[in-house]
Parts: C-alpha cells; sequence; structure tokens
C-alpha cells in the first residue's frame, strides 16, 4: 500500500520513457541456468518483476541494484541485487537503461570510473601509511632486534660473514705483528673490546667490523698508513661500530626489509624493483649515520688512549690520494669504501677542527715496524 | 526464496506425483565479440599501478578480466567475471606472509649461516625447490578453482571439486619424473594433469569429463624430442668442423691472422646458428602443442556435449610471433591484449556437437574461496 501512496514521486519519468509501464527481459535465478522471460515495470521504490502474462512476484528496490557490467544509455542493462546475488535480470531496450539510471545512478559508468578512482587513492593512502610504519619500524626495531639475539648467534653470524668477505685471503699473523696490533687494540679496550682483530691479506684499502664484534684490516691499508695513528684511527673507526652494535642492527634491518618486501611485492616485477630501490636508498641513510656515529665514537676512544685523533683524518687523506678526488665529494660515485659513507672532505674537516691535546705514539716505532711486517 | 515461481529444476520435483517436464535439450554456440575500451584499461591501468607500486595492480587486472570475460558470448549470453581486485590482492598478501616470508626467511638465514658451508645451503636449497614446485601445483590448481568460481554465465558458476594439496602432490610427482626420463614423461605428466582438473570440473552441478590415455601423443612428442636431438647434433657437428678450437685456444703460440679467422667463423656459427636452433625448435613445440591442443579438446565431455578444438600449427605460430611482438613492442605493458588473443583464439576455435538440457544445471553447492590466486601470482604460473 506504501508504494500506491508514494506513486506520485516519480510520475514524469515513468510516463515518458515508460508508456507501456511493462519491459521485456531474461531472468536467471541463481539456482538454474535456465533462462525465464519476464516483464518488469518501475515501482516508486524499485523494479517489479514477473512470469510474462502474470502478477509481479519479485521487487529489487533501486539502492540495492549492482551493474554486471556498468549500464551504458543504450542498454542492454544487466543488474543484480543485493539480496539475491546469484540472480541475473537482463533488459534490452534502451528505453529501460536509460530510466533505470535516472533511478540507480550507481549502474552508470560514471559511477564505475568514481569506483576506480577511489581504489586508487586507498591504494596510495595504504602506500603511504605503509611507509611510515616501516620508517618508524627501521628506526626502533633493529636495536631492540638485535639486542635479544643471543651473543653466541652474532658470534657465528660474524665468522661466516668473516669467511665469506674474505674469502681465500690467508690471514696474516706473524707473531710479533699480531702482538703489535693486540697492544693497539688494547688501548681502547677500557671502553670496547673486539672478540677479534684480524689482518687479511687483500689488496684493497679498507677496514671492517662485523656482528659479533669482529674487526678485519686488509694489508694493502696496513702498508698504505704512514704512521700508527692512522691505524689506530681506523681501528678506533670500526671499534666505534663495534661498541654502537652497528653490524647487528644492519644485519636485522636489512633482512627485515627483505621480509617485508617480499611479502608484499613477492611477484616481482616493477613494484618489486620499485621497493627495493626504496629499501636501498633507507639502507644508505642508515650507514651513512652510522658511519658519522662511528667516527665520534673514533674520536672519543683516541682522546680517552691519548692517541691524536688527526690520525684518522690523515688515514682519509690516503684514502683521497689513492682512490682519487672523488673519493672526498659528498656525491657521486665513490670508491669501494666509502660508497655508504658520507663524503671524506666533510669528515677530515669535522677532524681537523678538533682542538690539540698532549698525546702520545700509538705504537713505538719498533712496534709500528713489526706491525708493518705482520704478513711477511 | 519461499516459493519457486520460475518453475523447478526437474530433478527435484517440488510437488510429488506431478510428473517431471520433459527435458529441453539446447545446442551450444559459442563466440567471441570485441568490445572497445581495453586501449583505455590497459593505460590507466599501467599508470595507476605505477603510482601505487603496484597494488592496483589487482584492480587492474579484474577489470581486464571483466573486459574480456564479458567478450565471450554463450548462446548469445555473456559471460561474467566476478571476482573483486580486493580478493586478489588479499590473496596475494595472505600468501606473502604464510609462504614468500618464510621462504624469504629460510633463504636469507641458510646465506647468512652456512655462508662457508656451501653443501648444506645447497642441501636447503634443493629442499626449497621441492617445496615451491609442489606449491606451483597447488597454486595452478587454486587459480583454476578461483577463476571458475568467479566466472558466471546465467547466474551459473564454475567449479573444481578435489582438493588443491592432491592436485600439488600429483604435480610434484609428475615433473620430478621429467628429468629421470630425459623428458618423455612430458605427455603423460600434461595428459594426466589435464585429467585430474577435468575431470574435477563443473558448470553448476554438472561435470565436465575427460577420457583419454598419454598414449597418441607420443608421435608428435617423439617428433620433437628426435628432431631437437638431430638439431642439435647437427649444429654442434657444424661447429665442430668449422671452426679449430685447438688454434682458437692455443693463445701465443698460434699464428694471431689464424686465430682470428677462427674467431670470425666462431661469431658467424653462433649469429646464423643459435637463431636456426632457436626457430627450429620452436616451430617443433608448437607442432607438438598444437597435436595436445586438439586432442585435450577430443577428450572433453560435458553430458552429452563435445568438444572439437581447431588449433593448427600455422595459427598457433601467427597467434605465438603476435604475442611476442606485442609483449617485446609494448615492454608488457600490453599484456591484456595477449590475454584477448588468447582467449580468443581458443573461443574462436571451438566447436561443440551435442545437445545439453542447460535449463536443468543447477547451481554450485562449493563454498566460495574468499581470497585468489596467490600462489599463483607468487610464482608467476601463467600471465592472467
Amino acid at each position: 500500500m506504501i508504494a500506491v501512496e508514494k506513486a506520485w514521486l516519480k510520475p514524469l519519468t515513468s510516463m515518458v520513457s515508460d508508456p507501456s509501464g511493462a519491459h521485456q527481459g531474461y531472468y536467471n535465478d541463481g539456482q538454474t541456468a535456465a533462462s525465464h522471460e519476464v516483464q518488469v515495470t518501475f515501482g516508486p521504490n524499485g523494479l517489479l518483476f514477473g512470469p510474462k502474462d502474470a502478477t509481479a512476484n519479485e521487487h529489487w528496490t533501486y539502492e540495492g541494484l549492482q551493474p554486471v557490467r556498468p549500464v551504458p544509455k543504450s542498454g542492454p542493462a544487466r543488474l543484480r541485487y543485493e539480496g539475491a546475488p546469484e540472480a541475473r535480470l537482463i533488459i534490452a531496450s534502451p528505453q529501460f537503461a536509460q530510466t533505470v539510471l535516472q533511478h540507480a545512478p550507481q549502474l552508470g559508468t560514471a559511477a564505475g570510473h568514481r569506483a576506480t578512482a577511489k581504489i586508487a587513492a586507498l591504494c596510495i593512502a595504504a602506500l603511504v601509511a605503509f611507509a611510515a610504519i616501516s620508517w618508524l619500524v627501521l628506526s626502533a626495531a633493529p636495536a631492540t632486534v638485535a639486542a635479544l639475539v643471543p651473543q653466541s648467534w652474532w658470534g657465528y653470524i660474524g665468522q661466516q660473514i668473516e669467511t665469506s668477505l674474505v674469502k681465500s685471503a690467508k690471514q696474516c699473523e706473524s707473531p710479533e705483528g699480531k702482538r703489535a696490533l693486540a697492544s693497539l687494540a688494547f688501548k681502547f679496550s677500557d671502553d670496547v673490546e673486539a672478540s677479534s682483530v684480524r689482518v687479511y691479506d687483500l689488496p684493497l684499502v679498507n677496514a671492517f667490523a662485523m656482528a659479533g664484534g669482529r674487526v678485519v684490516l686488509t694489508r694493502k691499508l696496513i702498508e698504505e698508513a704512514k704512521s700508527p695513528e692512522e691505524v689506530a684511527g681506523v681501528l678506533a673507526h670500526e671499534l666505534g661500530h663495534v661498541k654502537a652494535h652497528h653490524p647487528e642492527e644492519q644485519l636485522v634491518r636489512v633482512f627485515g626489509l627483505q621480509l617485508i618486501i617480499s611479502a608484499l611485492w613477492g611477484g616481482g616485477g616493477l613494484g618489486d624493483a620499485m621497493a627495493q630501490g626504496g629499501a636501498l636508498l633507507a639502507i644508505l641513510r642508515y650507514t651513512r649515520g652510522a658511519e658519522r656515529e662511528a667516527d665520534e665514537i673514533a674520536i672519543e676512544l683516541m682522546r680517552k688512549a691519548k692517541i691524536d685523533p688527526k690520525g684518522l683524518a690523515d688515514f682519509f687523506e690516503t684514502v683521497k690520494r689513492i682512490y682519487g678526488q672523488k673519493s672526498a665529494e659528498d656525491t657521486g660515485p665513490i670508491g669501494n669504501m666509502l660508497r655508504t659513507h658520507p663524503g671524506l672532505r666533510e669528515r677530515i674537516a669535522q677532524l681537523r677542527e678538533l682542538e690539540a691535546l698532549p698525546t702520545t705514539p700509538a705504537l713505538s716505532k719498533e712496534d709500528w715496524k713489526r706491525l708493518r711486517k705482520i704478513c711477511n | 526464496m519461499a516459493q519457486q515461481p520460475w518453475g523447478t529444476a526437474p530433478t527435484s520435483p517440488s510437488v510429488p506425483g506431478v510428473p517431471l517436464p520433459p527435458p529441453r535439450k539446447e545446442t551450444v554456440r559459442i563466440a567471441f565479440h570485441e568490445q572497445d575500451g581495453l586501449l583505455g584499461l590497459t593505460v590507466i591501468n599501467f599508470l595507476l599501478s605505477l603510482v601505487t607500486l603496484g597494488i592496483y595492480s589487482f584492480w587492474g587486472k579484474t577489470a581486464i578480466r571483466q573486459h574480456i570475460w564479458s567478450s565471450i558470448h554463450i548462446n548469445d549470453e555473456p559471460v561474467e567475471y566476478t571476482g573483486t581486485g580486493w580478493e586478489l590482492f588479499l590473496g596475494a598478501l595472505i600468501v606473502g606472509l604464510l609462504i614468500l616470508v618464510p621462504l624469504a626467511f629460510i633463504q636469507i638465514f641458510a646465506s647468512f649461516l652456512f655462508a662457508a658451508s656451501t653443501s648444506f645451503a645447497t642441501f636447503v636449497q634443493i629442499l626449497v625447490s621441492i617445496f615451491v614446485l609442489f606449491l606451483v601445483g597447488v597454486g595452478t590448481y587454486r587459480a583454476r578453482r578461483y577463476r571458475l568460481s568467479r566466472s558466471v554465465w546465467r547466474g551459473i558458476r564454475g567449479s573444481l571439486a578435489g582438493s588443491p594439496m592432491r592436485f600439488g602432490g600429483s604435480f610434484l610427482f609428475r615433473y620430478a619424473m621429467l628429468l629421470p626420463t630425459l623428458g618423455w614423461a612430458y605427455p603423460w605428466l600434461r595428459v594426466g594433469l589435464n585429467r585430474h582438473i577435468t575431470n574435477d570440473m563443473r558448470f553448476g552441478q554438472h561435470p565436465f569429463h575427460f577420457r583419454g590415455s598419454a598414449a597418441p601423443l607420443y608421435l608428435p612428442f617423439a617428433t620433437v624430442w628426435i628432431g631437437g636431438v638431430v638439431i642439435i647434433v647437427l649444429l654442434s657437428g657444424a661447429l665442430w668442423g668449422s671452426v679449430d678450437l685447438d688454434l682458437l685456444f692455443a693463445g701465443d703460440q698460434a699464428d694471431p691472422f689464424d686465430a682470428q679467422k677462427q674467431l670470425l667463423v666462431l661469431f658467424a656459427f653462433l649469429l646464423i646458428g643459435l637463431p636456426i636452433l632457436f626457430v627450429v625448435s620452436g616451430l617443433l613445440w608448437v607442432v607438438y602443442k598444437a597435436a595436445e591442443l586438439r586432442y585435450f579438446a577430443d577428450c572433453t565431455t560435458f553430458g552429452d556435449l563435445q568438444f572439437n578444438l581447431n588449433a593448427t600449427v600455422w595459427s598457433l605460430i601467427t597467434l605465438t610471433l603476435g604475442n611476442i611482438f606485442i609483449m617485446l613492442l609494448t615492454l608488457g605493458i600490453g599484456r591484456p591484449y595477449v590475454q584477448r588473443r588468447l582467449i580468443r583464439y581458443v573461443v574462436e576455435r571451438l566447436e561443440t556437437n551435442g545437445t545439453v538440457d542447460i535449463a536443468a544445471i543447477q547451481q554450485s553447492q562449493q563454498q566460495l574461496d574468499r581470497s585468489g590466486e596467490g600462489l599463483a601470482e607468487a610464482f608467476d604460473i601463467d600471465g592472467f
């Protein structure tokens, strides 16, 4: 009865586009694949339809109508209904399509475009939220997780990394050289103790700190250093990494990022490549921060041990001389060691500004000679 | 629904004692009506996927499927794709968290922990590969099941009635046989897996059947296999005869002019020989694939309905070359066109014989998966 009372609401549209009051169509009830011929009329609140030459026995409200495909103005209209998701109503006539689009605009192509735009906006919002959460996790979590892993595991992992890093290179271990190196490391042992400090016969000027407090120096580094203070500076820098647990945190960070990316973009392709790029940039940011922190700790360690911190600056000059001027710039391709590091010029300037305090030699002349012969 | 105003299905009489109506058997016509709008969809999908780092691609994929599916007309009524982007996204996310993360964890962890012990790392790698092969089988089945359950015609959806795990086991076992049999297990594995899937396939509650053995495929397969071996032997024989490798690798002792000449011959050989190898083995492969496609259609029935797929060697070659050309030219962005060509190929060349009482086919009772295709997506099983 309510339907009759509200019938005056849309008399005009019904009159114009629907003079006969009934449209012929097909109905699938969603239970069998039979196609039933139906007559459809526009009611005040929804479509009324039923078998041909019989009373309408189905009522689909306009709000509940959904398009199988967006309904073109020229028809046909293929409709679903939220109350009977498996049933289908198909009416071919253009007049029906135009009228039903007036009653239920959600069926049209414009609504389809709006839905696409909404989904795209949601995707971007999700991406931004995800990036923000990742950023937070990257900043806070690695230190916590790294502290949770037992020290013995880190020791083992560090050992594996050292093995894969030095590959077949021989360890330099002349007894006198080792003793000299140990006496140098001992000067910092009040603050930080490495689990091992080793020299390997590698032809590059570099030094590494690894998980579990392992430090590796190369033969060429020792050869190229002009004074024991330079080696002491490098050692203090690596011990700075050890003290701040940078290697452990970095492993957790890289590992975690890989997990997140493989979860979200495991399918590969463009998204995966872009996410990997983003992750690399994030990690590089952290490594540059870690290098600055290690420099600061190195200065502190050398001050306490009464070794001239300018040794580290001298060492950077040595690197600059060997790997060229480019390594000093803040941007551009940088030498092997420094790709992940801040510009050398900045680091040298920072060290040169330090106030001069009384110092003692890092090693005696004899010990320095012995250290330089550690690979013989 | 309280009552059945539309007439009940003949198999379930609502009023006892009333005779069933006679079956109304219909023939089945399947046709492809190309629609406009694929270019716009392709471009928009690509751009939106780009700015969302690929997240939108699930919705884009769904839009493409809706477009292509609705071009397939069976007895003048289009097929409908009812899947959603959200389901695909959820499927990918679940697989990412439950499978890809643990797999990545194992592999990264193994490479950290056992960097020195390569034999153990290799062992882990082999175990992971076997597991992945099993998952590819499971993923193939689940993806097929998802797509069938989202393919609707006259309101009735398809389904796969069996267990993905069982299919995964069969998949793993059959593919594992490839290596020890030097490839000869291939027709057997293809027929076995196709039989498994086809016999599990339903439209509504009406099953498909597959009747056939691998035997008829062995003649075309033998042609491919032996032809492949012959061409490799011929080419390596020609290489052996024309290039004096001793001279090439003799270093300082060789006459530099002679060595250069030999190097030139080697290059010419690679430039001509390798393309010949690709073209001939590709051609042989198409001969087999055409035979396989025809045979699979011949073996399949749906009630009294029989199928016939007119897959000729030449048509498959033009289809494949066209698709490769599209993918290369558009750097993969044109994939929807490749998908449409593939579907169109099958639809236009598929003939049916016999009749089916379509009106009697009842709706599938299988529960719908809530998410779709994560595994197939993760392992890049097919292009859809």
